[in-house]
């Protein structure tokens, strides 16, 4: 299956430009000879095994995953190009309202939702990660997600983005489902506010709900993305 | 890639479990969408507690009525218990979701050939898959032959298992049937610890590709008229969805034979001396009608000039050896010609490839023996872009051993050079 997808995307599609390079793998934007579509077309060395569950299903907050293809742990994903803007694009010209927000967080809550039912964590939830297609919030690049192991040790390698990574994710604890809710919480504070939220915390009933999302103890944080919503509505 | 299935936007061929088809860029496998659950508030929640108490009364005389049985004939049942809905069902390919009770499939006669019958399990709400939840409340999972255990040549089936090769099933069993095996009902029975029982189906109506054999000993083959004679009278008389085989006398042909119109096998023989079905004119086929054609243990012998074998036809090669020409096999035209297990020597060329078909075939060069011959394969045009392998092939004192005149890909990891 590798070889064959391999050799089909040589054969039908060709490369528009490099996204993103890093030394575990590569991130392109490719376009299809015959119908002109675009994907995303992921390479990467590692577990593929969320991208293999999520190709039997769709969820409008989250990329459709094509196609899957793994051998001797190198993985090739063929992967939606979602078109819009970024959060973190966004951001640059203006904050957005406690409405705005609570929608946003909301819908990448589904979005996270189907990806914890699966036992995955995404691990870098930031602005940069999430674009805003029509009235939609896309959840995209789970570049870090990884199959969460209830009896797994402390996470070995250091992953997530600086400010939005949640304590654990620098080696206190393995990162689990919880580890989520705390990036959810501090991209909510950024919307808002446009800081951390240890610089300065948004006020009143959404500001409680951030406070919550970033417990440095992950037990004391919302216990899954259900919760989160339910405090949001 | 041993299992295939058509696009069913475009047609194009793709591996059983693709999920995408990169002809035409579009999903070719079922997906699901998924909502997360809506939690509801406290008060309603009360309320439900309460119905929940009286429904608690009911479930437990419902429970009275366990152990149930789930048969409904087909290749799927939902099954229902305290854990949530799960999807049950049977497939022989991929697709988890596409229950498969009924399937027809044609073999050619003689042949064997396998299938498996694999278990799905989702959940039902999310289509997530539950092998595992549900693996662990089952007892037993055992397979039986309602039909096709006593044709001539019975159905055979593997124990249910699951196995790395097929990670998505919760199990698989392989069927093996021939030509003789006749229709076919398989019953998967799933024994749960709760005493429930589970039944699914699957059902196959085998047909048989006709096929025709001829022998020396029923019709004259013994020199190159008669043969040509033969292959004259087969392309008037049977039409080209039937495969015909022509079983060749251990003799040596003299003279060149013209194989036109429809595809045929030859399959050569040895004698007891150690003779074997010669040609030692050239062997020109044309055919562009029916199946591949396939040669089998023949010997082309050439005196230094001409061609052994002039292909504008499909031919698979195998067991042959070609000596002594300026080319052994040339594949022109929009052919595709495919050699294993054969031998070139002392050709001036031994594989000549000069084509422009858009019939890819068979990309392995395996177990083939070039020795001193001028140049062993000379690749001038070779349709596609995907690379031609050379497994275990051999090539040893030949003046040039691959001629890439085309720059096509080629790999030679596992060749090897003397």
């Amino acid at each position: 299956m590798y070889s064959w997808l391999s050799e089909q995307l040589r054969s039908e599609f060709e490369e528009v430009r490099l996204l993103k390079e890093s030394p575990r793998g590569s991130v392109r934007l490719i376009r299809h000879d015959a119908t002109g579509k675009q994907f995303i077309l992921r390479r990467f060395q590692g577990n593929g095994e969320v991208y293999h569950r999520l190709l039997g299903c769709s969820c409008p907050h989250l990329p459709l995953i094509y196609e899957a293809a793994e051998r001797e742990g190198e993985n090739l994903v063929i992967e939606e190009f979602v078109q819009g803007d970024t959060l973190d694009f966004l951001l640059a010209d203006a904050l957005f309202t406690p409405q705005e927000t609570r929608k946003i967080v909301k819908q990448l809550c589904q979005g996270l939702w189907v990806l914890h039912s699966m036992a995955a964590v995404h691990r870098d939830i930031k602005p940069e990660n999430v674009i805003l297609r029509g009235g939609d919030a896309v959840l995209i690049d789970f570049d870090a997600a990884r199959l969460h192991k209830p009896q797994a040790e402390a996470d070995t390698q250091i992953l997530g983005t600086t400010g939005f990574a949640a304590p654990e994710q620098y080696g206190l604890g393995q990162s689990d489902t919880r580890t989520d809710i705390y990036s959810l919480g501090v991209l909510m504070n950024v919307l808002l506010t446009g800081q951390h939220p240890s610089k300065r915390l948004t006020e009143g009933r959404l500001g409680r709900v951030i406070q919550r999302c970033t417990q440095v103890n992950p037990a004391k944080r919302y216990k899954d993305v259900m919760y989160l919503m339910e405090a949001l509505s | 890639m041993s299992q295939q299935k058509p696009c069913p936007h475009c047609g194009a061929q793709l591996p059983d479990t693709a999920s995408f088809c990169p002809h035409c860029a579009r999903s070719v496998n079922q997906r699901k969408e998924i909502h997360p659950p809506r939690r509801l508030p406290r008060r309603v929640i009360r309320g439900a507690l309460l119905a929940l108490a009286l429904a608690a009364l009911a479930l437990t005389a419902w429970h009275y009525t366990r152990p149930r049985v789930y048969d409904n004939g087909t290749a799927e049942v939902i099954y229902t218990d305290g854990g949530g809905s799960y999807q049950l069902l049977l497939n022989h390919f991929g697709d988890r979701f596409q229950p498969m009770t009924d399937y027809a499939e044609e073999v050619e006669e003689g042949t064997t050939s396998n299938k498996p019958s694999r278990l799905f399990i989702n959940h039902m709400d999310t289509g997530v898959n539950a092998k595992e939840v549900f693996l662990r409340k089952v007892e037993t999972i055992t397979v039986e032959l309602l039909q096709g255990g006593d044709s001539p040549e019975p159905w055979q089936y593997t124990e249910p298992q699951a196995t790395d090769y097929d990670p998505e099933a919760a199990s698989r069993s392989i069927l093996t049937y021939t030509d003789r095996s006749g229709d076919m009902e398989l019953r998967w029975t799933i024994a749960m610890k709760n005493g429930d029982t589970i039944r699914l189906y699957q059902r196959m109506a085998l047909g048989v590709v006709p096929t025709r054999h001829f022998y020396p000993e029923d019709v004259p083959m013994d020199t190159v008229d008669d043969l040509q004679a033969l292959v004259d009278e087969v392309n008037e008389t049977i039409t080209s969805d039937v495969i015909v085989y022509i079983h060749l006398p251990a003799v040596t042909y003299e003279g060149s034979l013209l194989l036109e119109q429809r595809s045929m096998n030859l399959i050569g023989s040895e004698g007891p001396d150690g003779t074997r079905t010669t040609f030692t004119g050239t062997l020109q086929a044309t055919a562009q009608k029916g199946y591949i054609c396939q040669f089998q243990n023949l010997r082309f012998a050439g005196d230094g000039e001409g061609v052994g074998v002039s292909a504008s036809a499909r031919i698979n090669f195998s067991d042959c050896q070609f000596a002594g020409w300026r080319t052994g096999v040339l594949c022109y035209g929009n052919s595709w010609v495919n050699i294993k297990n054969s031998v070139f020597e002392d050709n001036t060329v031994g594989f000549h490839f000069n084509s422009t078909s858009n019939n890819r075939n068979d990309h392995m060069y395996n177990g083939n023996l070039f020795r001193r011959n001028g140049t062993a394969v000379l690749l001038e045009r070779v349709p596609g872009d995907q690379a031609l392998y050379f497994e275990g092939t051999r090539f040893s004192r030949n003046g040039a051993d691959i001629d890439n005149r085309c720059g096509h890909e080629v790999s030679i990891a596992d060749a090897i050079f003397e």
